[in-house]
């Protein structure tokens, strides 16, 4: 024993611990094994000096100077059976002392040159615009996006297909911009001029319309998971509608997606901000709230918190960052620090619920920040309602009170009189008192007042003065707080934008940065994706190590470094539409299905069965039934009783919108978290309960039934049916057959399909099945229910 | 080919529709399974398991004096605050069958079952809030957007009907607070589903014709579309044209399918004795009947467990509605022999204080009740390849913690599947960069010591 210490000291004596020469060989032999490149149990790895340096879970593994602060060293000495490293054997003490010195000595681990080269993922580096790449049919290309794409199928021995058939193309350019069927005489005259002056003209009108914004605002909503319930057991309301109508203005009036992202995130750190700057930080308040009585507010509000982180990297950064909450991320470099980091720019509002008061139990009260809209509305007139009608309701119980019991107004033994019981009791007893009825009348007046200028509610963000302290927390567990961190970016990353303040604002500028490979990337890629059902990193959701590789990684940097120099989404999407990529037919060869049956060389167009509120409203609006007003509180179009029935404290009652109100565009119908619209949930609408990248297309017999039997889709095939007899530039029944399938397929039937469909008239003529489901409401069903309805070809 | 043939010929040429979206390339399961169906009992609300299954006689020397410091202490509940007392159970426990299981008298028909039964005992969840525990023991995590067990069962094994969708749900009561999200698809295609039979209106959403409308003439309608619909794939090939035939052609199906399956009369009397004549009884015959027509995945939630007061009155109540017909579930089965080849298991998304809790969560006094406990509770099972008659670890004895074998909800999640002939690390859908899966990241532990 003395002797080794000897030995240790007259080592020491000679110079310093070598990394490379003394340490590393011992991590190789006894610790990478398990805590390297391939495995990194607990998180730990030691291959590199970025990992063993990064605190995996939020503690120190090496602090240098201090073996007693490093866990690592801690590991190898401690007596504790169930703790020691490696756990096979200690290691020989001679060992032990070298780490301790070289850890004494400052643990210097010389930085690999290659570590963050060969680290750095495609998605990382910065994006440029590539030269366009050589093609040898140089007549094809309409714009750089073909080049990119030609190249590719050029070499993987394949050709473009044709032009899609004028009415394909039109349909499918309506229904991609707009979410709309174009209208007949639209296709016949663009099939008379099918030139490519003429399809940019539509094109243009198109992104001009105000479909454009309703249709492109569905995707924006399910990332930014707007809906209209807190979620979770109480799941009660609350219509943030002024936030899903600046999403559609926003679209509409093409907003840079700079500012969509820098308004979103932080509108109300803006100077003067104003009240649409801060309705758009709703974005970040659509987070889910829980309201069950008995719940631990200060986990809820953590909760929320790091859903905001979690969205800001999926949505923003194309990144798994929410993996970093427990531990280092596994493949990307984000660190546990790194995501603390954010939350810290997050992480400065005030909690939005807390528990009663005292007599109040442990029920949930809500106490977010809300903005409250007074504009075309008094609230003057609101508030001295609201008191007219607190002391009549006063006055009313008081009087009922007093007939019920006599003179004193008060009984011994019955509790006072509630509201809702002296109604009863006047309704059944009273019904002809004039002066109760007088002041019904009175409360009823008062009433109506106060819902012509009850305000409009948003919640949105507001910094508190004092920001909190933010602290790793270890296991993502909010009641085990490890080290203090500050509102910084990772280091990997490109610098804040000199002069970014250090909150919401700066890491928004930070996000919108020239410098961010990320943004654009992400966007760009899933815009792609909303066009060709697929993007052109198929992970939509992940842009890091475990995503899949862009098949066209060229055109994604050229596509997100030209988006980035101008910033207008409605120039990209025309870009992508004005591409002769996107007008190739879809329908192809043998030889392409079989030898690329994803399309991963776009040498076809790729056949897209609509999104579940486009189907709706497609189907209104063949039906004649579509009602084209904008904004306001969310509507309630027919849905199965039951659907609601959720516990707790709320309203379940769903009365069904009436007016136009129950035809109107499906981005307007109410999103209940634990029951959304059911015909949506059942062509894979997500419930938005969480931030949703993609939605899957699938194809099932729910979908089947419900084009078949929703009372929406019975009530369409009506009038749809009754569009078509009535209508007059028809003759024969040839005719209408032929109207009827151009409206709802935007092309002529060809023989086959006017047989079956005159074969059906003829049959349902014969059968006469009654008035309701006569034989033009059959041909109508089954119009809205043929697949080549439901798709985009 | 005339249409009419058309109908029944597409739907043989295209086959089945519930079919698993796992990758081809595997094949699946991945061992002989022990179990073909699934049925989970969930009772929602979180029933007691100190006052049912889990015997805390050392509880009777505790009753009603403050609680020891280290079950409260830094330790935040749902409801209890400051120093709260223990509470003995009300009900008396007794040893039952030939493994000499204890059980509690609330429980007087399931008491006979237990040689088939295997209590795991040391269950803990991180949540003590009902929707994100319920979340958690279905999907895995205590948050919103992903898939649940049944969904994810359907996506490995799909469905052995191909009349029925794989995973079906039955609620009786109130809807369990975190609602639909419970039998959500989540990330996975919306194929994998769980479709609620409800007890009223429609047994499935939109299952009905419009009202008024003839068999004959729903049946043409189907034949009209597949007709048109095989005109778009005869000039475009898309094979998602001959999908949705087939899928027309088991929503059809469905709609005889459905009601003839929830149709119970053509149940004998003596069985339908078995379960009782309430609807959760209903709920447990229908289970078997859908167990026997091969749906993988049956899920039943019965609500109002939430006993947060004068549980010695109302336990017994909710017991006395699922008693009987769990219990006739599990004889029916195994007088058909098929608890062998079902697994069943009833949870609840957490368990409850050995410390009563006198307030409400008004603030008002009341009878005592028990509060959500996170840190043990008992799950059971039964059938599909479990040893009966056996329990796994132990809580301390004031059945608050977990004295051996702690026991994750992946554990339980992974048991299933293994149960299912899947392998727990095998089944899984890449999303948002990762290889996702039932179980999560962690590695998790089968259950060996309660199979047979």
């Amino acid at each position: 024993m003395r002797y080794i210490l000897f030995l240790f000291l007259s080592y020491s004596t000679y110079g310093a611990v070598d990394f490379e020469k003394d340490i590393k060989p011992i991590f190789e032999a006894k610790c990478t094994k398990c805590h390297g490149a391939k495995k990194d149990k607990g998180g730990l790895a030691l291959h590199s000096r970025r990992h063993a340096f990064s605190d995996p879970n939020g503690e120190v593994i090496l602090a240098p100077g201090k073996p007693e602060d490093s866990l690592l060293y801690r590991k190898l000495v401690t007596e504790d059976e169930d703790e020691y490293m490696p756990p096979k054997g200690p290691l020989a003490k001679e060992q032990i002392e070298l780490i301790k010195q070289w850890i004494s000595e400052g643990a210097h681990w010389p930085e690999d040159e290659n570590e963050h080269k060969t680290e750095l993922n495609w998605s990382l580096k910065p994006t440029k615009k590539n030269s366009l790449p050589k093609v040898s049919d140089q007549s094809w290309p309409a714009n750089e996006i073909d080049y990119f794409i030609l190249n590719k199928m050029e070499k993987a021995g394949f050709k473009p297909e044709e032009s899609a058939d004028p009415e394909t193309l039109i349909r499918r350019v309506y229904l991609d911009l707009t979410g709309q069927f174009p209208s007949i005489t639209e296709i016949e005259s663009f099939k008379k001029n099918p030139s490519v002056n003429n399809f940019e003209k539509t094109v243009d009108r198109l992104l001009k319309s105000t479909d454009f914004g309703e249709h492109w605002a569905t995707h924006w909503l399910d990332l930014a998971r707007f809906a209209h319930s807190d979620g979770y057991q109480r799941d009660g309301f609350k219509d943030v509608y002024p936030y899903r109508d600046w999403v559609i203005k926003a679209l509409n009036n093409d907003k840079t997606y700079d500012q969509f992202v820098i308004e979103q995130l932080a509108g109300d750190l803006l100077p003067n901000p104003s009240k649409d700057q801060l309705i758009a930080t709703c974005f970040n308040r659509n987070t889910t709230v829980n309201m069950e009585a008995g719940t631990d507010v200060k986990h809820d509000r953590v909760k929320q918190v790091m859903e905001r982180v979690d969205v800001m990297g999926t949505v923003f950064l194309g990144s798994s960052l929410g993996c970093a909450q427990c531990h280092n991320h596994k493949y990307d470099p984000y660190s546990i620090k790194d995501y603390y980091s954010f939350m810290s720019f997050f992480n400065n509002t005030n909690i939005e619920t807390r528990m009663g008061n005292k007599g109040k139990g442990r029920t949930i009260f809500y106490v977010g920040e809300d903005l409250k809209d007074f504009s075309g509305k008094s609230s003057e007139l609101y508030q001295k309602s609201l008191k007219e009608k607190s002391a009549l309701e006063k006055k009313y119980i008081a009087k009922v009170s007093k007939l019920e019991n006599g003179e004193k107004g008060k009984s011994k033994k019955k509790k006072p009189l509630k509201m809702k019981a002296c109604e009863k009791i006047h309704r059944e007893k009273y019904k002809k008192n004039p002066e109760l009825n007088g002041m019904m009348a009175e409360l009823k007046k008062a009433k109506q007042v106060i819902s012509r200028n009850a305000p409009v509610v948003t919640r949105v963000m507001k910094e508190m003065a004092q920001p909190r302290d933010t602290h790793i927390l270890l296991r993502g567990e909010h009641t085990n707080p490890g080290k203090k961190v500050s509102a910084t970016v990772p280091e990997f990353l490109h610098d804040m934008p000199k002069g970014a303040p250090s909150n919401r604002l700066g890491l928004a500028q930070w996000l919108v940065d020239q410098e961010n490979p990320l943004l654009a990337r992400a966007v760009v890629n899933r815009w792609w994706a909303e066009f060709f059902g697929r993007g052109l990193s198929v992970t939509l959701e992940d842009l890091g190590k475990q995503g899949e590789a862009p098949t066209h990684p060229e055109l994604l940097d050229w596509l997100a470094a030209d988006f980035k120099s101008h910033w207008s989404r409605k120039t990209l999407l025309k870009k992508i539409v004005m591409s002769k990529t996107y007008q190739q037919a879809s329908i192809t060869s043998q030889d392409k299905l079989v030898n690329d049956p994803s399309n991963d060389n776009y040498s076809r167009a790729t056949p897209l069965r609509l999104k579940g509120e486009t189907i709706r409203d497609v189907v209104l609006q063949v039906s004649g039934l579509l009602s084209k007003k904008m904004y306001g509180p969310a509507v309630k179009p027919p849905q199965p009783t039951g659907v609601w029935r959720v516990i707790g404290r709320v309203d379940n009652t769903y009365e069904v919108s009436s007016g136009e109100d129950r035809y109107r565009k499906g981005v307007y119908t109410i999103w209940r978290r634990s029951a959304h619209y059911p015909s949506f949930a059942n062509f894979d609408a997500p419930d938005r309960g969480a931030c949703a990248v993609r939605r899957t297309r699938s194809n099932t017999p729910m979908q089947a039934l419900t084009l078949m039997n929703d009372e929406v889709y019975v009530e369409a095939a009506q009038a749809f049916a009754k569009r078509i007899q009535n209508y007059s530039q028809a003759k024969t029944n040839v005719e209408k057959i032929r109207y009827a399938f151009m409206l709802s397929t935007s092309r002529e039937p060809d023989a086959r399909e006017m047989r079956i469909l005159q074969d059906i008239l003829e049959r349902e003529q014969k059968e006469n099945r009654g008035k309701k489901y006569d034989k033009w409401f059959t041909v109508a069903t089954v119009l809205i229910n043929m697949h080549d309805t439901i798709t985009r070809r | 080919m005339n249409r009419r043939s058309f109908l029944k010929a597409s739907a043989a040429s295209v086959g089945s529709s519930f079919l698993p979206s796992i990758l081809s390339g595997q094949s699946l399961p991945h061992f002989a399974p022990k179990a073909k169906s699934v049925i989970f009992l969930h009772m929602v609300g979180a029933p007691s398991q100190l006052d049912l299954f889990d015997y805390k006689p050392e509880l009777n020397k505790w009753n009603g004096k403050d609680a020891p410091e280290e079950l409260y202490k830094g330790k935040k509940f749902a409801f209890i605050t400051g120093v709260p007392k223990m509470m003995a159970s009300p009900f008396k426990f007794q040893q039952h069958g030939e493994s000499g299981q204890w059980m509690s008298e609330a429980l007087p028909n399931l008491s006979k079952c237990v040689d088939d039964m295997a209590f795991i005992r040391t269950v803990h969840t991180k949540e003590f809030n009902h929707a994100p525990a319920q979340l958690a023991l279905h999907t895995g995590l205590n948050r919103q957007g992903n898939p649940s067990m049944g969904s994810w069962m359907s996506h490995g094994l799909g469905s052995n009907n191909k009349n029925l969708p794989p995973y079906v749900v039955m609620v009786s009561g109130g809807v369990p607070g975190a609602g639909a999200q419970l039998w959500n698809n989540g990330f996975l295609p919306s194929v994998h589903q769980g479709v609620e039979f409800r007890s009223s209106g429609d047994p499935v959403l939109f299952l009905s014709d419009p009202k008024g409308m003839g068999r004959q003439h729903r049946r043409d309608i189907v034949s009209d579309i597949n007709a048109l619909n095989r005109e778009s794939y005869r000039k475009t090939k898309d094979a998602e044209a001959l999908t949705r035939i087939s899928q027309y052609n088991l929503a059809y199906r469905m709609q005889d399918s459905v009601p003839e399956l929830t149709n119970l009369k053509s149940e004998p009397e003596h069985i339908r004795k078995m379960y009782g004549d309430n609807l959760f009884g209903k709920h447990c015959l229908q289970a078997r009947r859908l167990a026997e027509k091969g749906v993988r995945f049956i899920e039943l939630f019965n609500s109002s467990w939430d006993h947060h007061g004068s549980i010695e009155n109302s336990l017994p109540k909710k017991c006395k509605e699922v008693d009987q017909a769990i219990a006739g579930l599990l004889m029916d089965l195994k007088q058909r022999g098929m608890l062998e080849e079902t697994l069943v298991v009833w949870a609840a998304e957490f368990g409850r204080t050995p410390m009563l809790q006198g307030v409400s969560g008004d603030g008002k006094k009341q009878k005592p009740g028990r509060d959500h406990h996170k840190d043990a509770f008992t799950i059971w099972m039964a059938g599909g390849g479990i040893k009966g008659g056996t329990s796994y670890g132990q809580t301390d004895d004031m059945g608050y913690y977990i004295a051996d074998k702690p026991t994750e909800i992946r554990d339980v999640h992974a048991t299933v599947m293994h149960q299912l002939g899947l392998n727990y690390r095998d089944v899984s859908y890449k999303y948002m960069g990762l290889d996702q899966r039932l179980t999560g990241v962690e590695e998790a532990h089968i259950l060996h010591d309660i199979l047979a």
